[in-house]
C-alpha cells in the first residue's frame, strides 16, 4: 500500500507488465505482490493532458492560420463565419473537458483543507494562516469563501473557481 | 506493506471496519474487492526501496 491517493490517471506496472491500482482503505493506492522481489512504477499520465494539449496545438494552429497574410501590410482581419464557429466550439469542447467529471470524486486533501479553511471567518483565516505557517497567501482562502458563498460548497462548486 | 487484505466493498462498513479496534492497519487493508489468491495470505513483512521519487513517477523495489 502507498500512502498516496487514489486518483484517476496513475498507472502501476510489476515488473514492467501492468497492474491494476486498488484503493486501500477507501484512499490509497495499493497493488497485489505475490512473493519474490519486484520491480514497481507508478505513473501519472492522465487522459486529460494529452487531449488538452491536442486542443491548445489545433486551438494555436488554426488562430495562426486565420491570421496569415504574407506580404501585405497587417489590416483587420476577416475571419470566416465557418472558421469563426468551429473556433467556438473548439473553445467550448476543451472547456467541456476541463469541468467533465468535476464533481466526480469528493473532496481530498488540500482541497479539503482549503475549504475548512475557508470556513473561517475573515480575521480567523489571516489569525490561522500566521499561527499555522502557512505556505498558501490567504487571498486564496478569501476568493474561496466569498464564491463559496455565491455559488455554494458542493465539490463541483468548489472545484469551479479553479478551472477559471 | 500490508499482509492481509479484506474484502468490503460497502462504503460505510468499509469504515467501520477501520475503525474498529481490532483492526491493526500496519498489517491489513480493506479493499473493495481481493484479487485472487491474495484474500487468505498473511504474511506481513518485507521491504521497500526506493528508486526514484517524482511528482509524476514512484519507482521502487518492493521484496515480500
Amino acid at each position: 500500500m502507498l500512502s498516496e491517493l487514489v486518483y484517476p490517471g496513475w498507472q502501476a506496472t510489476v515488473d514492467g507488465a501492468p497492474a491494476p491500482i486498488l484503493p486501500a482503505d477507501l484512499i490509497f493506492r495499493s497493488i497485489a505482490l505475490s512473493p519474490g522481489r519486484h520491480e514497481v512504477s507508478f505513473v501519472f499520465r492522465p487522459i486529460v493532458v494529452p487531449a488538452g494539449a491536442a486542443i491548445t496545438l489545433i486551438t494555436i494552429s488554426v488562430g495562426d492560420c486565420s491570421h496569415r497574410h504574407p506580404g501585405r501590410v497587417r489590416k483587420a482581419v476577416r475571419v470566416r463565419p465557418a472558421w469563426r464557429l468551429a473556433l467556438i466550439a473548439w473553445l467550448l469542447a476543451a472547456f467541456a473537458l476541463r469541468v467533465h467529471w468535476l464533481d466526480t470524486r469528493e473532496l481530498n486533501g488540500d482541497e479539503a483543507f482549503g475549504y475548512f479553511f475557508a470556513l473561517r471567518p475573515c480575521p480567523g483565516i489571516v489569525q490561522a494562516t500566521l499561527s499555522l505557517r502557512e505556505p498558501h497567501p490567504v487571498a486564496s482562502y478569501f476568493v474561496q469563501k466569498a464564491w463559496s458563498g455565491i455559488a455554494g460548497d458542493s465539490e463541483f462548486a468548489l472545484r469551479f473557481a479553479s478551472v477559471w | 506493506m500490508a499482509g492481509r487484505a479484506v474484502a468490503e466493498p460497502d462504503r460505510e462498513r468499509a469504515l467501520e471496519r477501520l475503525a474498529a479496534p481490532d483492526f491493526d492497519v500496519a498489517r491489513q487493508i480493506v479493499l473493495p474487492a481481493v484479487p485472487p489468491g491474495f484474500g487468505d495470505v498473511d504474511a506481513c513483512g518485507g521491504e521497500i526501496a526506493w528508486r526514484s521519487r517524482s511528482p509524476e513517477q514512484l519507482d521502487l523495489m518492493a521484496t515480500t
